[in-house]
Order: structure tokens, then C-alpha cells, then sequence
């Protein structure tokens, strides 16, 4: 009886392996875990790069303006460019918070893969049947040693069966999954570069008005403390341009990770690089977003 | 003029570069923006779309800066080219963003079917363990009382 539940054990094992593939329960945790920090990311990057592009925005008009009043031009129509910019900022506005509602679903995916990964089941199930068998044996019914360690292994054996081939189901069977990363690994190529773009004219408009102006000045500089500030934030600028370059690589290793997890060719390596790439965009993202404090 | 076309122009001028010869800009900016007006984003050629929406931002983020402004004093054309670029890179930006937001919708619902399926199941997990912890605590309480009748 016992070698026989015994090997029913060994016999599964061997088929989850060949059948299932052998990813532990804890690597698609790590990847639901990872992935849901991504979404998140990514949901705050995109309230940041609107902010970033509409102060863009902002500096080009001041500009236009700027140029107009010394020296007006009769083809420059400033309210027409005005009413172009608010049309289309409102219309961003509209398209981000589209694209956050969708990073917003893409987080409640990757939470449920780390929900049902990180579900204790088979052990908390493979107490309860080894509880159930040693109750029994309270009880006075007889029950032989060893019985209860099989079928309490067995229970673990079969939840983790199950939990992995939902898990499995849930990432790989669906090409949807597949080409959301595809995606997010082109949209945040983009996003980023669309970000150093703005960003770039920004902190030369910046420069220009709150440094080399009063500085190159027949004048002293009125206010140093102020310019020795705005210098600094300046110079930050130029290196949180520089860090996103590092940031961009999360969707790619998301992407990865992903893959390596079907062939389970995952490392924890791997995961440590993913985290490391999200962990590097958050904080571009916090010394982007001036409500959580700069660098 | 095809947005292949375009890009092939806006290359061949050399842009973004200082040696930008505005009149044939202009003349390239005015086939992108009548290539605009008739884009269908449905069926868009995205690489291009993207590609001279990449070189737009770099010439915009030239011909917005004081160097530019030295260098084009004397150009009547200057300030209206620089509002062109300006605009039409934002419009060309703003396409792109929303190629990529139905792109994302289109996963939606996918998406949503299959998180709402892991989450039926987590539940069902969930309620299996409760099920075999409550039979635990049963047979133990059972116990319990066999116990306390054998002793009375």
C-alpha cells in the first residue's frame, strides 16, 4: 500500500517535470512579483512624461512668444499655435490616462500570478490531510505508519500539480501574455526616448533663462543662492537624462524573464538584474516627479 | 508624397544638423503635413511614422534653442518653420501614443478574462484548504470528546 502511493508520488513528479516543466512555485512568484512592480512603474512613468511633455510644451510657446515680441512676424499666429497645444495636450492627457487604466489591469494580472503562486496550498493542504490522518489515529482507528506521510506528500504533490499548471496556463497558453510583453518592450523603448527628448529642450530653456543669462550679465548674479540651486537641479537634470538610458531594459527583462520562465531557463540572476532595472526606473521616476521629492 | 518618401527627404536634407536648408525643409514639411491629414491609423505605416517622429523631435529640440535662433536671425522662414516642426512633431507624437493605447486596449479584455479566471481559482484553492482544515479541526474535536468519554 505504501510503496504503491509511493510511487504514484514519484511517477507524478516525474510526469510534472517532463509534462509541466520543473519551475518552482517561488520563480513565478519572483515573476508575478516583479511584473506587478513593473505595471506600477510604468503606470507612474506615464503620469510623469505627460507632466514633462506639457511643460515642454510650455517652454516652446514662452519661446515662440518670446521670439514674436522681438520681432513681429505677421505668419506667426500665436493663438491659433495656443489653441493647437491646448487641443492636444488635453487629448494626451486623455490618451495616458487610457494607457494607465491598461498598466492598471496588465498589475492585477501580475498580482494574480503571484497571488496563486505564492498560495501556500499544497503545504497548508498537505498538513490538513496529515492532520487528518493523525486526528483519526486518536480517534483509535487504526492507521498505519507511513500511510499518512504519503498521502500528506501526496496532497502537496498534487495541489502543486494543479497550482503550477493554472500558473502555466495562466502565462503561456494565452499568446495575449506574450504580446503584452512584446508591447511594453517597444512602448517604453519610445516612451523613453520621447522623455530624454523633452526633457533635453527643458533643461536648455532652463539653462538659458536661469543660468546664462544672469550670469553672462554686465551684472552680478542678484540672487546667488537661488542660481547656485537652479544650477544644481540643472546639472541633476542632465544625469537623471542619462540614467534613463539604464531604466529602459525593465520591459526587455521583464520580456526575458518571461521567456526563460516557459523554457525554465529563469536564474535568480536574472530576476536580480530585472528587479535592479525596475528599482533604477523608479527612481528616475521620483527625480522626475518633484511630488515625491527630487534628487 | 508617402511617409517613406518623407523620411527619405528629411534624411537626405541632413536634418537634424546646423546645415539645414530651411526653403527645402519647408517644402518637406508641408508633404508630411497633408500626409498627415490623410493617415488612416488603423492601417498606418508605423516604422516610418515613428522613424520621422524620432528625427522631427531632434529638429525640434534644435531649432528651439538659442543657437538656432543666432543662426537663423536673418531667415524670414525661421520662426514659422520652427512652430511647424513644433506642432507637427506633437501631432505625430500624440498618433503614435494612441497606435500604442489600442494596441494595449486590444489585450484588455483578454487580459481581464484571464486575471478574473486566476482569481476564481485562487478562490477555489482557497475554499479547498478552509475545507480540509475544518474537516481537521472536526475529527480533532471529535477526538477531544471520545477522549473526555473514556475518562468520564
Amino acid at each position: 500500500m505504501i510503496s504503491k502511493s509511493l510511487r504514484l508520488v514519484v511517477i507524478l513528479s516525474v510526469w510534472s517535470a517532463l509534462v509541466m516543466g520543473c519551475a518552482p512555485t517561488q520563480q513565478y512568484a519572483q515573476l508575478g512579483k516583479t511584473g506587478s512592480s513593473y505595471a506600477e512603474a510604468m503606470e507612474q512613468l506615464l503620469v510623469v512624461s505627460n507632466n514633462i511633455w506639457i511643460d515642454a510644451h510650455s517652454e516652446m510657446l514662452l519661446f515662440d512668444q518670446k521670439k514674436y515680441l522681438e520681432k513681429p512676424n505677421p505668419n506667426v499666429k500665436l493663438e491659433e499655435e495656443y489653441s493647437f497645444y491646448k487641443k492636444i495636450d488635453n487629448k494626451n492627457i486623455d490618451l495616458i490616462a487610457r494607457a494607465r487604466k491598461h498598466a492598471q489591469l496588465l498589475k492585477e494580472y501580475f498580482e494574480a500570478v503571484y497571488r496563486l503562486a505564492s498560495l501556500d496550498a499544497p503545504e497548508r493542504a498537505g498538513k490538513g490531510v496529515e492532520g487528518i490522518i493523525g486526528s483519526l489515529s486518536k480517534l483509535g482507528l487504526e492507521v498505519r505508519n507511513g500511510i499518512g506521510t504519503a498521502a500528506g506528500t501526496f496532497a502537496r504533490v498534487a495541489l502543486g500539480f494543479a497550482i503550477r499548471g493554472m500558473l502555466r496556463e495562466a502565462l503561456f497558453k494565452n499568446e495575449v501574455i506574450s504580446q503584452e510583453l512584446d508591447t511594453q518592450e517597444k512602448f517604453l523603448g519610445w516612451l523613453e526616448k520621447q522623455l530624454q527628448g523633452d526633457l533635453e529642450l527643458i533643461r536648455n530653456f532652463k539653462e538659458e533663462r536661469l543660468l546664462k543669462k544672469a550670469f553672462l550679465s554686465t551684472t552680478p548674479v542678484p540672487n546667488p543662492e537661488a542660481w547656485i540651486e537652479n544650477r544644481r537641479k540643472i546639472l541633476i537634470m542632465e544625469l537623471t537624462i542619462n540614467e534613463l538610458e539604464n531604466a529602459k531594459g525593465a520591459a526587455q527583462k521583464l520580456n526575458r524573464a518571461f521567456r526563460d520562465l516557459l523554457e525554465d531557463k529563469l536564474t535568480p540572476e536574472g530576476i536580480t538584474l530585472l528587479i535592479a532595472d525596475i528599482e533604477s526606473l523608479i527612481s528616475v521616476i521620483e527625480a522626475l516627479n518633484p511630488s515625491k521629492g527630487s534628487k | 508624397m508617402t511617409l517613406e518618401e518623407i523620411k527619405e527627404a528629411l534624411e537626405q536634407l541632413g536634418v537634424p544638423t546646423q546645415s539645414i536648408d530651411l526653403t527645402s525643409l519647408k517644402e518637406v514639411l508641408d508633404n508630411l503635413s497633408e500626409a498627415l491629414e490623410k493617415l488612416d491609423i488603423t492601417h498606418s505605416d508605423a516604422d516610418n511614422l515613428q522613424e520621422i517622429q524620432e528625427i522631427l523631435l531632434k529638429l525640434r529640440n534644435f531649432l528651439y534653442s538659442q543657437p538656432a535662433a543666432d543662426l537663423f536671425r536673418n531667415e524670414n522662414s525661421y520662426d514659422h518653420i520652427r512652430i511647424a516642426v513644433g506642432m507637427l512633431e506633437a501631432q505625430m507624437r500624440s498618433l503614435q501614443l494612441e497606435i500604442f493605447v489600442r494596441n494595449f486596449e486590444g489585450h484588455d479584455s483578454e487580459l481581464k478574462a484571464i486575471t478574473t479566471d486566476l482569481k476564481d481559482k485562487i478562490d477555489r484553492l482557497e475554499s479547498l484548504i478552509a475545507i480540509l482544515t475544518t474537516i481537521e479541526r472536526l475529527i480533532n474535536l471529535g477526538a477531544s470528546i471520545a477522549g473526555m468519554v473514556a475518562i468520564l
